[in-house]
């Protein structure tokens, strides 16, 4: 069973890993920044999952219902997870291609946000 | 058949019950009374119906779809084609648990995207024995025209041409 600071240092290397691409920007690979930003927020996610003490999670496509029915904070953090879960998945399956500028808004704009509201929660 | 037990032929319900004689009711027969007494014709055996306590309910066995999901798609198929450039809904239920919800959209602004995703939240909120999948989708970024289903239960709520407008 993962505890949630293995899920907080795998969040970390997953951000960590979006932002050595963002910094050695190479365009033909931009869609794995993207990609890196959403498995950062679900790791960060999945810590607060266990700080809940919640079941565990059996089926991954539902992580957002459990995810939204534990979070007990103000801030409303549901937008910012879905948003880089749809750019994920557009980067996957779509084939969608990304600016630099695009990266950077999707880490400052929503996953920033969401960490900072994880952390928040989970007193660190 | 034990000797211990009495039957009773009942023809009019084709029903035999067999009642165990108490046994501290068993007693040494003294054959010099049969001879004092006669035939006795019995009466049918009349069966009525006796009311008994409600059997506990089953375990639960899900049902599939489960009416709530129904619900769940008329709401969230309602309030999502309010929201602009909505195109069209893929609803599947897979796996045995999750419910999966495409929306197809084009263009996809900020205002639409912030609005579906509230309905998407709100959807969570309204139906707690559920679980969900959401996806946005920009409608000119999928593969051809129309979804291609997974296994098992699903519904599509369309508005004219996935690609109508797209582009």
């Amino acid at each position: 069973m993962r505890t949630l600071d293995d899920h907080l240092q795998q969040a970390k290397k997953n951000e960590q890993f979006a932002n050595r691409l963002i910094q050695s920007w190479d365009a033909e690979f931009a869609e794995w920044a993207v990609v890196a930003l959403f498995y950062a927020a679900a790791h960060y996610g999945r810590a607060y999952i266990v700080h809940c003490g919640a079941k565990t999670i059996t089926n991954h496509p539902g992580f957002e219902s459990y995810f939204r029915r534990n979070w007990t904070s103000s801030s409303d953090v549901f937008p910012h997870y879905r948003r880089l879960k749809d750019e994920s998945e557009r980067a996957r399956y779509d084939c969608a291609r990304y600016t630099k500028a695009d990266v950077i808004s999707f880490r400052d704009g929503y996953l920033v946000p969401f960490r900072s509201a994880i952390l928040a929660a989970l007193g660190r | 058949m034990d000797s211990n037990c009495i039957s009773f032929s009942a023809p009019s319900s084709e029903i035999t019950l067999i009642i165990p004689r108490p046994k501290d009711k068993v007693q040494e027969t003294d054959r010099s009374v049969t001879t004092k007494v006669g035939f006795v014709v019995l009466e049918p055996w009349r069966v009525s119906a006796v009311e008994v306590s409600p059997m506990p309910p089953p375990a639960p066995v899900p049902m599939y779809p489960k009416p709530s999901v129904h619900l769940a798609v008329e709401q969230f198929v309602q309030n999502v084609a309010n929201v602009k450039g909505v195109k069209c809904i893929a609803v599947e239920e897979a796996e045995g648990q999750i419910v999966h919800f495409t929306t197809f959209a084009d263009p996809v602004s900020e205002q639409s995207r912030a609005e579906i995703y509230a309905i998407e939240a709100a959807t969570i909120d309204a139906f707690p024995d559920l679980v969900f999948d959401f996806h946005l989708r920009l409608a000119s970024e999928a593969e051809g025209g129309t979804p291609i289903p997974i296994p098992g239960q699903r519904f599509f709520a369309v508005w004219g041409d996935l690609h109508e407008n797209a582009g």
